[in-house]
């Protein structure tokens, strides 16, 4: 697997974690479950080579779906999938 | 240097002549010149990421202002993500405002949501998220940092004319 795949999968894999984290303790569970399940979802798409290409503008929606309600607003969740987002624009 | 600095002093100083004696062109006055004097967004990258190419300007109300909010359900009712545009259906709404299904919005209800004098909004346009060719982006993107300030007006909602939306 390239190296940028599997940071990328790092990347996701760290936005996993913090969400499955965050589910038992808030109560936004619904809405965690959907960034988990989209989170695994581009995994799947990237490990088949099937993610859509950025061209250095597109975006996942990760990051526009958790600014909406996550709070506080500099969360680690945020970050993490601003992270995963970042590194689609520049490497896909 | 000097001479630039001094032409935006000179210029900022009959923008802000301009905006006194015609209250009614603060807000897009404003938008303008923020517009020529930054290139970047002022929000953390993860949150600069939702606008096309990452920009967007930070504009602080001089009045109270009246936004828009499309959302189906109370999940997502209120939020941070509002918009200058007023779209008739929610095919459209989803399109131009990027609303991946996946999230659940289906935008059904146009809420007006008016903002305080005072707030900061962030204002660009809509990145586009995959799969692109559903969601392109493109529409007025307004982000406020704290959607639950009492003083936000969120309105009653407005059905919109609701339409079969697939992405592939």
């Amino acid at each position: 697997m390239e190296t940028q795949t599997e940071e990328f999968i790092k990347l996701i894999n760290q936005s996993v974690v913090i969400a499955e984290q965050m589910r038992s303790q808030s109560g936004q569970s619904q809405r965690l479950n959907n960034v988990i399940s989209v989170l695994q979802s581009v995994k799947n798409k990237v490990m088949i080579g099937e993610l859509e290409p950025s061209e250095g503008n597109a975006t996942l929606g990760l990051a526009r779906e958790v600014a909406d309600w996550i709070e506080p607003l500099d969360a680690p969740l945020l970050k993490a999938v601003g992270a995963v987002e970042a590194y689609y624009q520049q490497y896909f | 240097m000097k001479l630039q600095s001094v032409s935006v002093s000179i210029g900022l100083g009959i923008l802000s002549n301009l905006l006194t004696v015609s209250p009614s062109l603060i807000f897009n006055a404003t938008q303008v010149v923020a517009q020529d004097l930054t290139a970047t967004c002022p929000l953390p990258t993860e949150i600069a990421v939702t606008f096309l190419d990452s920009k967007c300007e930070a504009v602080t109300l001089k009045q109270p202002q009246t936004f828009y909010r499309y959302y189906s359900s109370n999940d997502n009712k209120y939020g941070r993500y509002l918009t200058t545009d007023k779209y008739k259906t929610n095919v459209d709404v989803i399109r131009n405002l990027a609303l991946n299904q996946a999230w659940g919005n289906k935008a059904t209800i146009r809420l007006k949501v008016t903002l305080p004098a005072g707030t900061t909004v962030y204002q660009g346009i809509v990145a586009p998220q995959t799969p692109t060719s559903c969601y392109p982006g493109g529409g007025q993107q307004t982000f406020i940092q704290d959607s639950k300030d009492p003083n936000i007006k969120w309105s009653e909602g407005k059905n919109l004319t609701v339409k079969d939306f697939s992405c592939p």
